[in-house]
């Protein structure tokens, strides 16, 4: 009987420590699965640019272009610098980290790196200066130059009244060649949200 | 010095100049004065490449009506505490004191009474 009692006080504690305890629920989403919680920019919108940057990018005329141009060599792209203009903290990298990885896997456009990676990497060859046996080191000016550059920004335009809000996001990508500064490709993607608090 | 040692000595310092200048005249159209762009870009490339690939933050602080009016709360009530704080007439340790029957800490210890609208002491005061 004694048992049955503290089994069932037991139980009583359990379930009322599940009913008001502000235990957090943390839940495995699909990060293709759309949730819009803020209206704020998020995982989606990133996902939206990447994919529409991705498709446009190695489908449009400059490729063939410059495949025509080249007898056949491949281009080769570095990726510049991204300006966010926007209302909101956006890193760009979430979006071309895509573009850049669809470059390399369908092996169409080749990519160098630049900036803070590509300042270790001659670090690392300077330090093999150094340190490596001379069979295995790497040696300074060949690196491969870039043929095009790409370059983007992110604009938004917030219009709110009271408790209602239109956002509009236009993330514009930009290749330009190097050596013309002609602009071969541009593309963008255009987000509107309509945020009702 | 004999006519071969002056021709090969002439084609030394020839060969010399153009790989010194292996940037210069390689093409018909190319501007002449394009040193002139190189040098000063020579000189600043490192700075003008530090942010390649990278993200600019230069946002810009979007009016959110809703936002706008809770920020204009939050500064209200801040404003509110720091005058309630300023002023000597305020004794009571706890914040807000609105409401009748606030069972609180002041400095007479745990009382029902923490106080009764702004800038206020006990109830019975």
């Amino acid at each position: 009987m004694k048992l049955k009692h503290f089994l069932f006080s037991a139980a009583l504690t359990a379930a009322s420590f599940a009913l008001f305890s502000c235990a957090r629920q943390v839940t495995r989403v699909s990060p293709e699965e759309t949730i819009d919680i803020s209206g704020n920019w998020n995982n989606s919108d990133s996902r939206m640019v990447a994919d529409e940057m991705t498709k446009t990018i190695l489908g449009a005329d400059w490729l063939a272009d410059h495949l025509e141009k080249n007898a056949g060599k491949k281009p080769v792209v570095i990726v510049g610098m991204m300006q966010n203009k926007s209302h909101e903290h956006i890193d760009a990298e979430t979006f071309v980290k895509d573009v850049e990885r669809a470059f390399i896997q369908t092996q169409r456009v080749r990519l160098v790196q630049g900036g803070k990676k590509r300042e270790e990497l001659r670090a690392e060859k300077a330090d093999q200066q150094d340190n490596a046996s001379l069979s295995t080191m790497k040696k300074f000016g060949l690196e491969n130059g870039a043929d095009y550059i790409l370059q983007g920004s992110i604009n938004s335009i917030v219009d709110s009244h009271k408790k209602q809000k239109v956002v509009y996001y236009q993330v514009n990508l930009e290749l330009t060649d190097i050596q013309t500064n002609e602009v071969v490709w541009i593309g963008d993607k255009k987000i509107a949200k309509y945020v009702k608090n | 010095m004999n006519k071969k040692g002056i021709f090969h000595s002439f084609f030394l310092l020839l060969l010399s100049f153009l790989t010194v200048n292996a940037q210069e005249v390689k093409f018909s159209d190319q501007n002449p004065n394009f040193n002139r762009s190189l040098q000063r870009y020579a000189a600043t490339s490192d700075s003008l490449l530090r942010y390649q690939g990278s993200t600019i933050q230069q946002t810009y602080k979007a009016y959110d009506w809703y936002q706008a009016r809770a920020e204009r709360k939050a500064l209200r009530r801040e404003r509110r505490h720091l005058e309630r704080i300023a002023n000597p007439s305020y004794n009571d340790w706890y914040y807000p004191s609105i409401g009748l029957g606030y069972y609180g800490y002041n400095n007479w210890g745990w009382s029902p009474y923490v106080g009764v609208g702004f800038n206020s002491r006990s109830f019975w005061y």
